[in-house]
């Protein structure tokens, strides 16, 4: 849908292996990238076998940038981004992307915002000249605020307030991180979104959204020799925003030990237990730390050869879903999931132990050769399969560059990945698991029918 | 002005579209193996892997009454063991081989997709061949999977997306195959035997159609054919005749309750097949009204300018024998009935007065124009090639599809909107708890 950027943002920062990776083949082609005089990065990915073009801008701010109060601002922006400008009149940027045979649509994350359309090659000077204006033309007006609110509303209704998970996993976040703004939901609390205003929208426009605070990435059938002379004369001559404001986050308080939350709804059908531990990133940790917990999590949870999997669902069949996850993306840390979901009969808190179990076991006795081999070549693979899609790629290399990475350590993801040791998964891992530190949640029926299973 | 010349662009670009179709057209060469075995192959060796999708005729409406959900149990078990490696050892093959290898079953049919990196070519296909000759069947995992169904099952008792397309089937097609579904009894008395039956039933090569697309050549291709595929009879056994749905119009409204802050809409009026010739212009009559994203009217009155919804979308919406026009929004409750109200109103809008010549063109440069969008990768382009096969389009479809389009007029899409959207034809289903609205 539409504007459904930021379902898709959390995907991305779901399932950072499948994206997160370029191949090591030498065939792969390693995108062009240059500068701007204003401060404005390029990066061109170039992918000859469609005539058409996939057109990024990524903003280095997202929710997490939110002043306190006024949650959900990120992404109410990203979607009057779509209201016009002097040039542009309200609806008009969508329906023209359209009538020129294109899509486009937008991605809010709490690290970054960003905006794309695409289209055929011989369209891509229109689609810079109009994503261009609206980084510095909004226009908005007052009438439009109101209906684009309900519109929000509507999507935090569909997205979290219809589903019991993940009205959950919204107060899971929040106890996980009780002060980091990580801790707010991305699309914002029901309160505070009712209260977004016209002028908080365009201040928080006013002071982000600048070329030398944006990174413009093109995919498809062009090279950077094409892409320059437009970037330079649609972007180019933007102004920079002085001083823009540095990214400074509220640190969270030292953690009280372990934390339980459980809720319950008339809706669930089948019980769930989930565990998040924060964890580090690509961008907080050292070395191959980030890659060697993306490895920990596959051995561990991420597939139906994984060991939660195996020995829950297959062996002691206690379970019919088990599994970890490692969302590794993130300026400010990561988070590392561990999720079960009982058979008919069997109580949550005995599934609980029993993953705890397992993981206990899996950091006495770490991986086989061939767990850990069988790990790493499957997420090193994902980089091939990834260039199947200008699309895919454009979002990793647009995402990862918008998480601080530089593309050297893009590129070198699945040779890194390929080098992860026994003990750095060991390591990593232990250093993630610390009880002290998680929020485990408990979905539930209704106590009545909590019983009713065999 | 940005937008000052839109009818030349348009007028420009739709000349650009037609030449660059002719240009870069997607080449679809039909590949014989010498067995008898036929695929759809584009050969591109831009990307090392190679996507292969095959189709067999037959799928969950077509199984025995009294063993619902039999074809989709039977497909998942094609990939639980196969030959001498029981599920774990055979998944822990295909993760090595760092491939994806699945089969799903549909209404209509049981399809199989391959992803491979062309490095592991032969041992892929290898691995697809078990699969087909030697599946294990084996009791553990057929009874790890009816537990997972069996939750599955209670889950569905308030997902609003099953209650509603539920609802709709059997107000629209009341005792057709398409309005059943797996349900606990029929699950448990599935077995190994109804297993190895419906296997029997479904898989062989006269009913089998193959899409393979990416790095690898005709000739390469040819004898991994029979290897793959020539394990399987030559002749399936007759299927049962599935009768063709006569779609009920305008059903009275249904409301199911659900306790959620939200309601899902779903509205449905009878369509037609793809066979049809007004197939095409049926394409463009959707995209103006409520196919086109952002720029379709339900869109621009129910969610731009009223904030009804997050989203909503038409689109026909075909199985092998029925068909439907279809809708869907989700809103608050207490905004229902006016979501509704309007979209009843935006129906009978587009029903009495038809579109204007600007949005016809408009749609036709989209529907063409965005074509290339759907076919710049080696997935997209087999999920399309296969659509075509599946359909039975004539291999080179993919390139004149857009010349079709874009000779729709004015006149073939009022003509389509006169014989299939009557407002009165369309029945509403809820599911939530809407406010002021009452089944009829």
């Amino acid at each position: 849908m539409k504007r459904g950027g930021f379902k898709k943002a959390l995907a991305l920062l779901a399932l950072p292996a499948v994206f997160f990776s370029a191949s090591a083949r030498a065939e792969a082609p390693r995108p062009e990238t240059f500068a701007l005089a204003n401060g404005m990065q390029v990066v061109v990915i170039s992918d000859r076998r469609a005539p058409v073009v996939t057109h990024q801008v990524w903003y280095r701010v997202g929710a997490a940038d939110e002043p306190r109060g006024r949650s959900g601002i990120a992404h109410f922006l990203e979607h009057l981004m779509f209201k016009g400008t002097p040039r542009i009149p309200p609806g008009e940027f969508s329906k023209t992307v359209a009538r020129n045979g294109g899509d486009d649509n937008a991605q809010t994350s709490w690290d970054y915002t960003s905006y794309y359309e695409r289209i055929a090659r011989d369209r891509l000077e229109l689609v810079m000249r109009m994503e261009a204006d609206r980084m510095r033309n909004l226009r908005l007006a007052e009438d439009d605020i109101a209906s684009e609110r309900d519109v929000i509303v509507e999507e935090r209704r569909q997205r979290t307030d219809n589903n019991p998970g993940a009205v959950l996993g919204e107060r899971m976040r929040a106890m996980l991180y009780p002060h980091h703004p990580y801790g707010t939901p991305i699309i914002g609390w029901l309160h505070e979104m009712r209260q977004l205003s016209r002028q908080d929208a365009l201040d928080f426009y006013k002071l982000y959204y600048a070329p030398n605070n944006a990174i413009l990435v093109i995919a498809g059938d062009v090279n950077a020799a094409e892409v320059r002379p437009l970037a330079e004369r649609y972007y180019g001559r933007l102004r920079p925003t002085r001083d823009l404001p540095a990214r400074v986050w509220a640190a969270d308080p030292p953690n009280i030990g372990p934390m339980r939350v459980s809720h319950t709804d008339e809706k669930v059908r089948q019980p769930s237990l989930t565990r998040l531990y924060p964890s580090i990133s690509y961008t907080t940790g050292t070395g191959r730390q980030a890659h060697a917990l993306d490895v920990a999590a596959e051995i561990l949870g991420g597939s139906e050869t994984s060991r939660l999997y195996r020995a829950l669902v297959e062996d002691q069949r206690i379970a019919v879903a088990a599994g970890a996850g490692a969302d590794s993306s993130g300026i400010g840390g990561g988070t590392f999931t561990l999720y079960g979901s009982p058979s008919p009969g069997v109580p949550l808190d005995r599934l609980e132990s029993a993953i705890d179990q397992v993981v206990q076991r899996f950091l006495a006795e770490g991986p086989t050769d061939s767990e850990l081999e069988r790990a790493k070549s499957n997420l090193a693979a994902a980089a091939t399969y990834a260039r199947d899609s200008q699309e895919s790629l454009a979002f990793w290399y647009g995402s990862s560059l918008a998480e601080g990475e530089t593309l050297d350590q893009i590129l070198a993801w699945p040779d890194e990945i390929k080098r992860v040791t026994k003990d750095e998964v060991m390591a990593v891992l232990r250093a993630t698991l610390d009880i002290n530190s998680s929020v485990t949640g408990y979905l539930l029926p209704p106590a009545a029918s909590a019983s009713s299973a065999p | 002005m940005l937008l000052a010349a839109p009818s030349e662009a348009h007028a420009q670009f739709r000349r650009a579209a037609a030449t660059q179709t002719q240009e870069r057209g997607v080449d679809v060469r039909r590949v014989v193996s010498p067995g008898g075995v036929e695929a759809w192959l584009v050969s591109d060796a831009t990307v090392p892997i190679i996507v292969l999708r095959a189709y067999w005729k037959g799928g969950s409406a077509a199984e025995p009454q009294n063993l619902t959900g039999v074809t989709g149990i039977m497909s998942d078990m094609l990939t639980e063991g196969s030959g001498d490696l029981d599920a774990n050892a055979w998944k822990e093959r295909v993760e090595t081989l760092n491939m994806s290898l699945g089969f799903s079953a549909g209404w209509d049919g049981v399809g199989m997709s391959m992803t491979t990196l062309s490095e592991n070519r032969d041992a892929a296909f290898a691995m697809a061949r078990t699969a087909l000759a030697a599946p294990r069947f084996d009791a553990a995992p057929l009874a790890r999977i009816k537990r997972q169904l069996e939750v599955a099952i209670r889950q569905r008792e308030t997902n609003p997306g099953y209650i509603a397309n539920l609802a709709l089937d059997q107000a629209t097609i009341p005792g057709h195959p398409y309005a059943r579904r797996a349900e606990l009894v029929t699950v448990n008395a599935i077995d190994r035997a109804s297993l190895v039956a419906r296997r029997a039933a479904l898989l062989a090569r006269s009913n089998l159609m193959v899409t393979v697309v990416g790095d690898i050549d005709a000739a390469t291709l040819a004898p991994l054919l029979d290897s793959t595929f020539g394990v399987l009879p030559a002749q399936a056994p007759p299927q049962p005749a599935i009768p063709v749905a006569d779609v009920r119009a305008g059903q009275p409204l249904i409301v199911r309750q659900l306790p959620q802050p939200q309601s899902l809409v779903l509205f449905a009026a009878p369509g037609i097949q793809d066979e049809d010739p007004d197939w095409i212009p049926l394409a463009v009559a959707n995209y103006i009204l409520g196919g086109g994203g952002f720029s379709s009217r339900l869109m621009s009155e129910v969610r731009e300018k009223r904030g009804y919804v997050y989203g909503i979308s038409t689109g026909p919406s075909i199985r092998d024998y029925s068909a439907l026009i279809r809708g869907s929004a989700q809103t608050e409750n207490d905004k229902v009935a006016q979501a509704i109200e309007t979209t009843r109103a935006e129906i009978a809008r587009f029903y009495a007065e038809g579109p204007t010549q600007t949005e016809v063109n408009d749609a036709i440069t989209y529907l063409t124009g965005s074509f290339a969008l759907d076919l710049d990768s080696n997935v997209k382009i087999a999920g399309m090639v296969q659509a075509y096969q599946v359909a039975g389009r004539p291999i080179d479809y993919i390139n004149r599809r857009n010349g079709l389009i874009s000779a729709v007029t004015l006149a073939d899409v009022n003509r389509v909107i006169r014989r299939l959207y009557d407002p009165a034809k369309f029945s509403f289903v809820v599911v939530g708890q809407p406010a002021n609205l009452a089944a009829q």
